[in-house]
């Protein structure tokens, strides 16, 4: 600080020189940086960290000593059968997840053409992404309810026999839900795709035109191969949300019903009746390692190619 | 040169940075999680003895960061006990007698009557009731619990002598915030009159059957006295309170009775004691706010305890009340919010588990006696649906109101009652390798839930219960019953009175419509229907909240009159139509019914020695936390769509619960 403070000094003779200058700059450069980093770490990196510390510890809530545990968390998390069960219900939401990808990548080759309307499309495809979760998960809620949409305008089709207790059934209650993810978040893949297909050189599409090449083969032998790197993104947040899917189940089924996730799971443990912080840090833990392990096999397999 | 000059700097920037980050760092870890070395409390040495082992870190809230005070032991015992009643009394009648105790916030105001024979002979019973049988001297003794009594000698005549006048003895002057006794004079002195009835002619005050009078505001009060048909006034002078006033705040769950009930208890309160002012905060959500707010030191002077605070915390962040000794002789369920023998917490009531019934379904459908077994429940159940088969508004014969999930678990707090043993809950079912058999406690429980979703006795659609909406068809006669704890009893019969008159508003304000059907003369409430292998139906009663004072509070003295006023005088487990928190009043009616059914009632003895948090060890360990709804509510998934038999969830249970023993060693 008393650098600067002698650039200022009217009484200091020598002229400034160019390295101080560069000094200053840097100065200034992390002196901006700081603010942000100093909240990256306080509020991201040391909670974080705090995370796996209590993944350790054995902790009520309330009780003003946490007690050392070990493993003993973990264990209990791989020991007990009913917690990585729940994994099997992230399937439906992996396999909604491909649906998802594959509809996006249509659509938006779809709507990469340059044709009328196609701004008002991707505006409809785009929508329910601005939507907040909750709403989604409400309106949702009544159109699946017994008397709630669905079943009233199967009624009114006089398809009575079709009427079911949607949100309950086993099985073809969580293919509902990973639907509403689809629905949910399709319209972002798309814009992703479009933006990518668009960035596609035209002289590459008007040589394979020239070349004879029909829509699907531009679709695979063309556009896949250039946007390559975008579905490995989207494939990557994809599952990631598989994994990690909480709000629509929780909000809809309240995660009866055979639709309870992980995060849910992990949810009751640390808020329920007898708190456990130490084995919902644990879940979380657990989470984070295989979403990075599945981002790190990913990564791996993009770059072979 | 340059290069030389820019790495140093960044170099000396980062160490600057670092060393602001790790100094942030520092500053975090110290408010959030230090290792405790300096807290030395007396009163509870387990909880902040300090951590030697490297693997115990301890959480600072703001309770500790403020100087750990010396805790004040703050049991306030009776120190007077006062008898009113006649001196003579004649042979073969009843006459009553009251105690009054004082001071008014002691922990042991329950008296126990007895009677000494002195030539006489007479009976009396705990409310003070004595009956002549054989005239003669006799001694009254009203004995406080913590030992302290007073005597009254009283003969027993062979006539009756009437009384021809009576005098009000007392003080003429009184101030407000102060409370007097009175008693009467009567001529002749020798008469034997049987009752007293005091009561407030005009200005603002109260006085009870004892004759102690509390002022609610300064001015005149005349107050009165009847004593077996004559009657005489006495005028008191109440000087008005000019000294200071202290803030009680306090934290309750009842968001229902924000605007109503709790705002008539600020009045009466503040009015009985002007040194106060009291102020309510109720929160959502109890448990888990309360929970939070301790966290962070912010929690009123006087609260309901989160149930999920430990015993081994309580003085963490509770002020102690007084030895369990003394207070379990006053006091329900006290040993469940101690620790090493000192209370943290008094009940505010309690309830017994049951299931509520709809009399009238259950008499129309040509069901006159109770069901004691749960076979002969569901066949109950069964003719119920039977016989309303054609009813276009009947619901269910049974309502699970499955979609709240609370309701579910209701279904826990029969386990005791099945068991029909008071250690089993706390002592026996950590331990339990045999936890979920075939024939345990929690087996016959569920199963009976299981059947009855399995024979499709339940509501047709589970998925969208609402409990307010079931309450009104409940009283309406379209359900035949549903399982609740008795704290229910009083809820659902005040929505019969209200769906009757048409004024009972749901929820979101809407109001239900007027129904005739409903009849609060139809809330029915019986026990768990499973007679033990003695041919007895036991069944258990537990608290509910318990309200204790934060520890160091900056006013003790308005913490400890609010409490005891608001346990005794207030009116509140009367108006939760609960067990009173204090031993020796009287069972409500709902309950008295039960005994009348020859019902054994007993209290669950809470964990000592090695199953102290044993129960909570082997519910985390194993996954099956028992008051969560998660794993009933599975069971209930499957019986809904036949997808598992009773018996393999039964069994699933078992492995998981024998899980939890094994990893809790």
């Amino acid at each position: 600080m008393s650098r600067i403070a002698n650039l200022n000094c009217p009484t200091c003779a020598k002229p400034q020189k160019l390295s101080q200058l560069k000094a200053q700059r840097i100065l200034l450069f992390f002196a901006f940086l700081t603010v942000p980093l100093f909240l990256l770490l306080v509020f991201t990196y040391l909670p974080a960290f705090n995370m796996i510390r209590y993944s350790f510890y054995r902790w009520d809530g309330t009780s003003p000593e946490m007690t050392w545990f070990g493993w003993k968390n973990y264990e209990i998390l791989f020991r007990n059968p009913q917690y990585l069960t729940v994994m099997a219900n992230c399937l439906y939401y992996l396999a909604g997840s491909l649906v998802q990808l594959f509809l996006a990548l249509v659509v938006a080759f779809i709507l990469s053409f340059k044709f009328r309307g196609s701004n008002f499309f991707k505006g409809v495809f785009f929508f329910p992404y601005l939507l907040n979760g909750v709403a989604v998960a409400l309106m949702f809620l009544f159109f699946f309810e017994p008397q709630g949409t669905l079943n009233t305008i199967l009624r009114f089709l006089g398809a009575e026999s079709a009427i079911t207790l949607w949100l309950i059934k086993p099985g073809l209650n969580n293919i509902l839900l990973a639907s509403i993810s689809i629905w949910r978040y399709v319209g972002f893949n798309i814009v992703l795709f479009i933006a990518a297909i668009q960035s596609i050189s035209s002289e590459i599409y008007e040589a394979a035109e020239v070349d004879g090449a029909n829509r699907s083969q531009i679709l695979w032998f063309i556009v896949l191969p250039n946007i390559k790197m975008i579905v490995g993104l989207n494939l990557i947040l994809a599952v990631k949300g598989a994994i990690s899917v909480f709000e629509v189940p929780f909000l809809i089924t309240g995660g009866d019903w055979g639709t309870s996730t992980f995060v849910i799971k992990a949810l009751n443990i640390t808020f329920g009746a007898n708190p456990q912080y130490g084995l919902g840090s644990a879940f979380a833990v657990v989470l984070f390692a295989m979403i990075l392990l599945i981002s790190a096999v990913q990564k791996l397999m993009i770059r072979e190619d | 040169m340059k290069h030389v000059i820019s790495k140093r700097l960044i170099l000396a920037f980062l160490l600057l940075f670092l060393s602001l980050s790790s100094f942030a760092c520092a500053e975090v870890t110290t408010t959030t999680l230090a290792t405790t070395s300096n807290t030395t409390d007396t009163l509870a040495p387990t909880t902040s003895s300090p951590a030697t082992s490297s693997g115990t870190t301890s959480l600072t809230t703001a309770a500790t960061t403020t100087a750990p005070s010396t805790m004040t032991f703050s049991e306030i015992q009776a120190t007077e006990i006062t008898i009113s009643g006649s001196l003579y009394v004649s042979n073969g009648t009843t006459t009553y007698y009251t105690a009054s105790v004082i001071p008014d916030n002691a922990v042991n105001l329950a008296v126990e009557w007895s009677v000494v024979s002195r030539g006489g002979q007479a009976e009396i019973d705990q409310s003070g009731a004595l009956l002549a049988t054989a005239p003669g001297g006799i001694t009254i003794i009203a004995t406080a619990t913590n030992g302290l009594f007073a005597e009254k000698n009283v003969a027993i005549l062979s006539v009756s002598i009437p009384v021809q006048s009576v005098e009000i003895i007392g003080a003429d002057q009184l101030a407000h915030g102060d409370r007097a006794n009175y008693s009467v004079v009567v001529n002749p002195v020798n008469a034997t009159y049987r009752n007293v009835t005091w009561s407030i002619e005009s200005g603002e005050a109260k006085i009870d059957s004892s004759g102690r009078l509390a002022p609610k505001a300064g001015g005149l009060v005349e107050i009165a006295v009847n004593v077996d048909g004559v009657a005489s006034t006495k005028s008191v002078t109440v000087t008005p309170y000019t000294g200071s006033v202290s803030n009680v705040k306090v934290l309750l769950n009842r968001v229902d009775l924000r605007n109503t009930v709790l705002k008539d208890y600020e009045r009466e309160f503040e009015a009985l004691f002007p040194m106060y002012n009291v102020t309510f905060e109720t929160l959502l959500d109890y448990e888990n706010n309360a929970r939070i707010r301790l966290m962070g030191g912010d929690y009123g002077d006087v609260l309901l305890i989160p149930s999920s605070v430990s015993a081994q915390n309580l003085s963490y962040y509770f002020a102690p009340i007084g030895s369990l000794e003394t207070l379990s002789l006053s006091w329900r369920y006290v040993s469940q919010k101690a620790h090493e023998g000192i209370v943290y917490g008094l009940p505010t009531y309690g309830n017994v588990n049951g299931i509520l019934y709809n009399k009238k379904v259950f008499a129309d459908a040509g069901i006159t006696e109770l069901p004691t077994s749960p076979a002969a429940f569901l066949s109950a159940m069964q003719t119920i649906k039977t016989f309303n088969a054609s009813k276009q508004s009947f619901l269910a014969p049974f309502y699970t109101n499955k979609k709240d999930s609370w309701p579910l678990d209701q279904w826990q707090g029969n386990v005791s009652s099945v068991s029909g043993d008071p250690n089993y809950y706390y002592n026996i079912l950590p331990q339990d390798r045999n936890a979920f058999s075939a024939g345990s406690p929690h087996y016959i429980v569920y199963k009976l839930l299981y059947d009855l979703v399995r024979q499709g006795l339940i509501e047709n659609d589970p998925s969208t219960t609402n409990w307010e909406r079931s309450k009104v068809e409940f009283v309406k006669g379209n359900i035949g019953a549903m399982v609740a704890g008795s704290w229910a009893v009083s809820q659902f019969i005040d929505v019969a009175i209200k769906v009757r008159d048409g004024t009972f508003l749901y929820d979101n304000g809407t109001p239900a419509e007027q129904s005739d059907l409903a009849d609060p003369a139809n809330v029915g409430y019986m026990p768990f229907p499973y007679t033990h292998t003695d041919g007895k139906v036991y069944s258990a009663h537990s608290p509910d909240f318990f309200i204790g004072i934060k520890r160091n509070t900056t006013n003790m003295q308005g913490s400890i009159d609010f409490m005891m006023w608001f346990l005794q005088e207030s009116g509140y487990y009367q108006l939760t139509g609960g067990i009173p928190p204090r031993a020796d009043m009287p069972f409500p009616p709902v309950i008295q019914a039960f005994q009348d059914l020859g019902v054994i009632l007993f209290e669950e003895i809470s964990a000592t020695g090695p199953m102290l948090g044993k129960l909570e060890l082997v519910e985390s360990y194993s996954g099956i936390v028992l008051w969560n709804p998660d794993w009933k509510s599975s069971m209930f998934e499957y019986a809904f769509y036949n997808l598992r038999t009773y018996d393999r969830i039964a069994s699933d249970w078992n492995a998981m619960w024998n899980l939890g023993i094994d990893l809790a060693g």
